[in-house]
């Protein structure tokens, strides 16, 4: 070894310590999280890091993602010429050589990869610098990090490039053999030609590879270590549900998320794969509409806070600034929808929403603190179980003079139908509730309600935080459900049907859960439903999130609006893709301050179709978009109806 | 061994003072107990008259002009003092905010227990105090064992029952100085129209239908001649309009008047959440399918405009 070779040497050890001290502290400060990493269901996990990781699966769901994935993918081919580049500053004579006809196949792709990282870097540059699309935007400082590694990464290709100008290596490259005649056109080349340009290219080559080691995690690029391992220590869960708190605990100090450390380290290991490209932030109803909130902000905060305080946490002192207030502040927490939008959004599986969830649990439970305006929504639920204090007593009487019998009266029957609250009580939507039946029982189906026993799901005050509120209306439901033997449920509701689908399970009640566009689709099917097709006009359908998003429920109402005979038209946001009403999370009983409503916003979209009627399958989306439109008095005469009260004109008794 | 009722004024004596003085009156009777009444605030004068027929042997009137606005520092020591010194043995004030806070300090101070909020008192031996718990789906009977045995009662739950028109004999205890930790300079109150929404007994409302904010007037022209609060929708509010401090419904204020007349409100259940429980229910829209029919005592499918004005018009001339 000579003496350059030492102080390579050195230099990879002292690197190498650098980065895996540094690592070392993440690890323990995601170790300071709840419970532990799993590792079990390990098929569904390898499964999930080669289909989502190595297949970059959720990164090419949007055309830059492919630039990506080309990165991603040139990474591991170089990492070849990397190593080789190491060992040869080390020892010069080395060479991977006696691979044989390996060696000939990784410079190929080598050469051929470091032209497509090239052009996929300049394509990263461009989109950063010059499209400047609004969810890459930030501080300086995550701009200069993202020049930084850029800068790291073409410096690399370029040293690269040089060595192998000047040293040609077995194999097809066509790239280099260009620039090698280019730069040196009939010139006897080797590394012995160019004794200078070689040691030079070499050294830079290597210098570069361990400043990008040292850099990695202290930077955005942290993700190429942590992405990997959260995707493969993802919980499956089921969408939609939100774990019960165990409030028997009676050793919990604390309920939800206080301080940072009462996350998971699932949830905490989350935090550190943020590659901050905004894809959250891109779909977040709040962010769009002017409000404080981005889901890529909230992570990255949550991350600053985490590495921040991690080391006064490991010494057992308390953090010097709270989670909530220093670091979420009010109006951030309150101005979400729950509507998944981040999270289905993001590429490696972060959970931006169920972060806030946490925290509004340990507000609503620890503090009693929220929104003014929406406790006499809380209170109503509480004491009458809806949200409007309207008597349970009443809560049968929209059904009264149709003749559909109570499960007190008739347990027997094939299906519950659940009204809920808004096809209990208001007047609007018991008009769709009223639809509804004529039309199941046109086409014969076998169903009752519960009547006065039937209870709010609890969904509103589950994602406000109230979970013990929650708690309390699914085991009630669930008794009453159990006790008649319930087996089928047709909701209209999309909060109802995603608790009693997602959610209720927890508590004993298992059901086969169908919301009413999905079943009104299969009666069409069946040819039970025979609408005469005579509907008129174009209809725009607004996807609930708790369908659409939540469920995958976007087929079953487009087959229903389409054997109406309407002229279906899409927004630009629809499907899972579909951009929230604003009513979700519980914001349906807060007031909207600031920025513009989302109502307005997604009202606007609709009305842009030029639809003559908006269709939505939910009571809420229905009164939003009813409003949003209202607040606009567009020129012309737009209806806002459910589907199924579009399709019960179009039968004939 | 006596009973002490707090009378609660704000300038004048409240009616909740009354009912809980009607009420100590009953459980003196019951009892054998003298009862006697603390007035703290400006000088009580012709106000004794409002005390006549209430059983009241003694008032100690602590005046001072300084004192008609409630103010913890000096209130409950008055109370405590004088609670020791008559050595009572039943303390009973009002469920009103202040009343609330008075009954509480004072309770601590003394070190016994205090039924809040009571809906109706009794005497068995002990005072025995009726209230809701559990959000109001149980009624609970507390028997009050610490000595003395404090409760308040809730305003407007119980009668004013006079016996007689004997006034009380006035105790004047002197009050020259008194010196107030916090004053209170300024009641600065949003108000709407000219009546407090909250405690209106006629509420007009105003919804979309209205138009615009140049029409608003018309909806206070009609407020104005029924001496009723002003409302406005939630659609009103965020069109920004009026400010949020007058809006009823499901997130602003839930009102229970004795008249509330909505005019261009369509009636949406978020609306309703918010004056459902009022009395009367008139309403004036346009659309006869207008949610606010299938809820109101009275409709008028009409014109606002037309009805609005016609309507103030009649009750001025009714009230002329």
């Amino acid at each position: 070894m000579t003496l350059g070779g030492f102080v390579l040497f050195a230099l990879i050890v002292f690197a190498h310590l650098a980065f895996i001290l540094r690592l070392m502290n993440i690890i323990q400060w995601v170790h300071l999280g709840k419970g532990e990493l799993p590792w079990n269901d390990l098929p569904r996990r390898m499964r999930d890091l080669a289909v989502k990781g190595f297949g970059q699966r959720l990164v090419i769901r949007t055309p830059a993602g492919w630039f990506h994935a080309f990165i991603f993918w040139g990474f591991f081919v170089l990492t070849f010429g990397t190593i080789e580049g190491l060992i040869k500053g080390m020892f010069f004579t080395f060479s991977f050589d006696f691979l044989g006809p390996v060696y000939w196949f990784m410079n190929t792709s080598q050469d051929l990869f470091a032209v497509i990282v090239l052009v996929a870097l300049a394509a990263a540059l461009y989109r950063r610098f010059v499209i400047r699309p609004k969810r890459l935007e930030g501080p300086l400082s995550h701009q200069l990090d993202a020049l930084v590694i850029i800068g790291l990464i073409a410096s690399l290709i370029v040293a690269y490039f040089g060595l192998h100008v000047v040293e040609p290596k077995p194999g097809f490259t066509p790239a280099t053999d260009a620039l090698r005649a280019l730069f040196l056109p009939g010139r006897e080349v080797g590394e012995y030609a160019f004794p200078m340009a070689h040691a030079g290219f070499l050294w830079a080559h290597n210098l570069i590879v361990l400043a990008f080691l040292v850099y990695i995690p202290y930077s955005k690029h942290l993700h190429v270590i942590t992405a990997l391992p959260n995707l493969f220590f993802r919980e499956e869960r089921t969408r939609g549900r939100i774990n019960r708190l165990n409030l028997e605990d009676e050793s919990a100090e604390s309920f939800g998320v206080v301080k940072i450390s009462d996350y998971t380290q699932k949830e905490l290991l989350d935090l550190t794969a943020c590659t901050e490209c905004g894809r959250c932030q891109e779909a977040c109803p709040a962010y769009n509409t002017g409000k404080p909130l981005s889901p890529k902000k909230v992570v990255l905060d949550l991350k600053d806070h985490l590495f921040e305080e991690g080391p006064r946490l490991l010494r057992g002192e308390e953090p010097s600034r709270s989670l909530f207030g220093d670091v979420i502040s009010a109006d951030v927490l309150w101005s979400c929808t729950t509507c998944f939008a981040c999270e289905e959004a993001c590429p490696v599986e972060i959970q931006p929403m169920s972060k806030l969830l946490g925290i509004r649990q340990a507000r609503v439970l620890m503090e009693g603190d929220f929104p003014e305006e929406a406790q006499n929504t809380l209170r109503n639920v509480e004491t009458q179980s809806n949200p409007w204090n309207l008597p349970q007593e009443e809560r049968g009487h929209w059904a009264e003079s149709l003749g559909v019998p109570t499960l007190a009266e008739n347990a027997s029957v094939e299906y519950l139908f659940f009204a809920g609250c808004a096809g209990a009580y208001d007047q609007r939507y018991v008009r769709v509730a009223t639809a509804l039946t004529k039309l199941l029982q046109h086409a014969g189906v076998s169903f009752g309600i519960l009547g006065n026993e039937e209870c709010c799901t609890g969904d509103a005050a589950k994602r406000i935080g109230n979970d013990y509120l929650a708690q309390a209306l699914a085991q009630q439901n669930v008794e009453t459900m159990n006790a008649y033997g319930v087996k089928k449920v047709i909701t209209s509701c999309p909060h109802c049907f995603n608790a009693i689908k997602n959610e209720f399970p927890q508590y004993g009640g298992e059901y086969e859960v169908i919301h009413h566009t999905q079943l009104i689709a299969d009666l069409l099917k069946q040819g039970k439903i025979k609408p005469n097709g005579k509907g008129t006009g174009s209809v725009a359908y607004h996807d609930s999130c708790y369908l659409a998003r939540y469920n995958d429920v976007s087929d079953a109402p487009r087959v229903v609006l389409e054997s109406a005979g309407v002229a279906l038209k899409e927004m630009p946001r629809n499907r899972e893709h579909g951009f929230c009403c604003g009513a979700g999370g519980g914001r349906m009983w807060m007031e909207e301050r600031i920025g513009t409503q989302v109502n307005v916003s997604r009202a606007q979209e609709a009305l842009a179709t030029g639809a003559e009627i908006i269709a939505t399958a939910c009571p809420f989306c229905l009164t939003m978009m009813t409003d949003g439109v209202n607040k606009q008095a567009p020129a012309r005469p737009v209806q806002v109806r459910d589907v199924a009260e579009i399709l019960a004109e179009l039968i004939e008794a | 061994m006596s009973i002490l009722v707090l009378l609660e004024q704000r300038g004048e004596l409240r009616p909740c003072a009354l009912e809980a003085a009607s009420a100590a009156r009953d459980i003196a009777k019951a009892s054998g107990l003298e009862l006697n009444a603390v007035y703290i605030g400006r000088a009580l004068e012709d106000q004794a008259a409002k005390l006549a027929g209430l059983g009241i042997a003694k008032v100690y009137a602590y005046e001072n002009d300084a004192l008609t606005h409630y103010s913890n520092d000096t209130y409950v020591p008055i109370v405590r003092d004088l609670a020791k010194e008559l050595g009572a043995t039943v303390i009973i004030g009002s469920a009103s905010a202040l009343g609330k806070e008075l009954c509480a300090s004072a309770a601590a101070r003394l070190g016994v227990e205090l039924a809040q909020d009571a809906i109706g008192l009794r005497w068995d031996g002990a005072l025995v105090a009726t209230k809701p718990v559990y959000a109001g789906k149980v009624v609970a009977e507390m028997k009050i064992t610490s000595s003395p045995a404090m409760a308040s009662l809730r305003p407007n739950v119980s009668r004013i029952e006079r016996e007689g028109d004997a006034t009380p004999e006035v105790v004047k205890r002197d009050m020259p100085e008194v010196s107030l930790r916090t004053v209170l300079k300024e009641a600065a109150a949003a108000t709407s129209g000219k009546v407090e929404l909250g405690e209106a007994k006629i509420v007009v409302t105003g919804g979309r239908g209205v138009g615009g904010p140049e029409h608003w007037p018309v909806i206070e022209n009609l407020a104005e001649a029924m001496g009723a609060a002003v409302g406005a929708s939630r659609a009103v509010v965020d069109a920004g309009w009026v400010p949020h401090t007058m809006q009823v419904g499901q997130t602003g204020r839930v009102v229970s008047p004795d008249i509330y007349v909505a005019c261009g409100v369509s009636g949406a259940i978020q609306h309703q959440a918010g004056m459902r429980t009022s009395k009367i229910i008139v309403a004036i829209n346009k659309d006869p399918n207008a949610n606010i029919f299938k809820i109101c005592d009275y409709g008028i499918v009409g014109d606002l405009f037309e009805v609005c004005p016609m309507l103030a018009d009649e009750v001025r001339k009714a009230r002329a």
